[in-house]
């Protein structure tokens, strides 16, 4: 890997979810190295942090800086670092802030509606919408009746699926699936405009304060620079 | 056939299907009702171990608790007057914000099953709630689950609302899930902190004690 000098700055690798590929793939130049990692990991929190390791550690020592494309992700990302360069980390908890632009717009959703289902092109794409996690996962296991069951169960005390619209994707497909998705599990159907917003800057900075983590290089994420943000 | 092990294997597989009608003629032949729980929870121990080392899914665990509750259903009738409710009253929810059930209901079938009586508000529960609630019940152990980190200083939270309202020195508190830890808890000011199920029904057993 040559390193990339031509814009004085240096090169950039990000290494992310999947669930914000095409978020990413919009936002960024050509010259900037994407990597993206299955979308699963974080159903099993525990081992996300040694894979995302495994892809830091490929880095090549002419790179500046590694940009995490993942919240914390109940810890998910705890104990990653990079040794010859600086880190920069979305400082949300979960991803979900980074498909609304900032963590404040996501905070007041959350907070005013919690039980609300966040849906974007990626989870969509991935079939990890409700009725795509029945029918692609749930059934093939367990049997239909079973993985209708189990979804019902995990949504009982939802009333909301919202589209989340940050531009990414087929917006009449994704609305087609949203709208399935509340008719068959009865819930109501909600839109939020979403934004490219804190892509852009999670790429190019600035790295406001508010939302982002800048870690040293040979420093390891902790929960707590998480926590002490809150209070 | 007194061993159980038709009942345990049904757990682990989570087929609840015929459960119930298992777990009845288990005590038709005379197997002990203490019995039959200790089998059904070593079932759901096996099942959480599963799930951790990531062999076992989201609905493997919920078809296997699922049996769990079931099994309790019909076990209910034969030790009605003997251990249910007699160990102690639990109050528990999950804290505001935070619509994550799965793992309480868990806990909560666990602590039924051994014979504590339990009071589940939900999920998405106020602090003010809480503190109602305990108000109301006078249990002997408040339970507290968050699954979100950003949820998860809820705990610290309902604790002062207890301390406020006179309540705190009246009932124990324990809390649980995913991003929880022991020292998260203590540092909340909980009495103590259970990593499942199996940990929360041993736990709880000394925290009655202690009361
Ligand atoms: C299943 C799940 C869901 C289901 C919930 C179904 C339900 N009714 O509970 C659904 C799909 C609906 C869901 C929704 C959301 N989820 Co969710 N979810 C999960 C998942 C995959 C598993 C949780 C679970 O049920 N585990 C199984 C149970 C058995 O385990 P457990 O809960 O840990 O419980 C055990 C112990 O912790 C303990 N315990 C639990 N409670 C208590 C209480 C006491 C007193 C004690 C002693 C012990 C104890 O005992 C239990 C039994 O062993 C986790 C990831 C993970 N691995 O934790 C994400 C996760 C918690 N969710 C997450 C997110 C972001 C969300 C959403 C915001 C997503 C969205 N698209 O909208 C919403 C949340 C909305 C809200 N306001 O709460 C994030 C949280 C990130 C963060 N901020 O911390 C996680 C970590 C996934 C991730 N890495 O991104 N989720």
């Amino acid at each position: 890997m040559a390193p990339d000098n031509s814009s004085g700055a240096g090169s950039t690798v990000v290494i992310a979810c999947e669930v914000m590929k095409a978020e990413l793939e919009m936002v960024s130049r050509c010259e900037t190295k994407l990597h993206f990692l299955d979308q699963g990991l974080h159903r099993t929190p525990k081992k996300m942090a040694a894979l995302i390791q495994e892809k830091i550690d490929l880095v090549d020592e002419s790179v500046n800086r590694v940009i995490i494309g993942y919240g914390l992700c109940s810890g998910g990302i705890t104990g990653i670092r990079a040794v010859s360069c600086g880190l920069v980390v979305p400082s949300c908890h979960d991803c979900i802030a980074m498909f609304f632009g900032s963590q404040h717009a996501y905070g007041q959703a959350f907070a005013s509606r919690p039980g609300t289902y966040y849906l974007t092109s990626g989870w969509v794409k991935a079939k990890k919408d409700p009725l795509g996690i029945i029918y692609d996962d749930y059934a093939p296991r367990h049997g239909i009746e079973t993985a209708f069951w189990v979804m019902e169960e995990e949504l009982k005390h939802y009333t909301h699926i919202a589209l989340v619209d940050t531009g990414a994707g087929d917006l009449e497909f994704l609305r087609m699936k949203t709208r399935e998705n509340c008719q068959v599990l009865k819930k109501e159907y909600l839109e939020i405009k979403g934004s490219l917003d804190y892509f852009r800057k999670l790429i190019y900075g600035p790295y406001d304060k508010s939302d982002f983590l800048e870690i040293a290089p040979g420093e390891e994420v902790t929960e707590r620079m998480f926590l002490e943000l809150d209070t | 056939m007194s061993d159980c092990s038709n009942l345990v294997e049904k757990v682990i597989e989570g087929d609840w299907k015929e459960i119930g009608k298992l777990t009845q003629d288990e005590i038709d032949c005379g197997t002990k009702p203490e019995e039959i729980i200790s089998q059904l929870q070593h079932g759901m121990e096996v099942v959480g171990e599963k799930y951790s080392t990531g062999e076992y899914f989201l609905p493997d665990m919920m078809k296997s608790a699922r049996c769990m509750s079931l099994a309790f259903e019909v076990l209910k009738p034969v030790v009605e007057g003997g251990s249910f409710g007699k160990l102690g009253k639990v109050v528990i929810g999950t804290v505001k914000s935070d619509m994550h059930d799965i793992g309480k209901n868990i806990v909560t079938g666990f602590l039924k099953g051994v014979g504590f009586e339990v009071i589940d508000l939900g999920a998405d529960v106020s602090e003010d709630r809480f503190a109602e609630e305990v108000m109301r019940h006078q249990p002997d152990i408040l339970g507290l689950s968050s699954l979100l980190t950003t949820t998860m200083h809820q705990i610290g939270v309902v604790i002062k609302k207890l301390e406020e309202t006179g309540l705190r020195s009246r009932v124990k508190v324990i809390a649980g899930g995913a991003p929880v830890t022991q020292k998260f808890a203590l540092s909340m000011g909980a009495d103590a902190y259970a990593e499942d199920g199996g940990e929360a029904v041993k736990i709880c057993k000394q925290l009655v004690k202690q009361s």
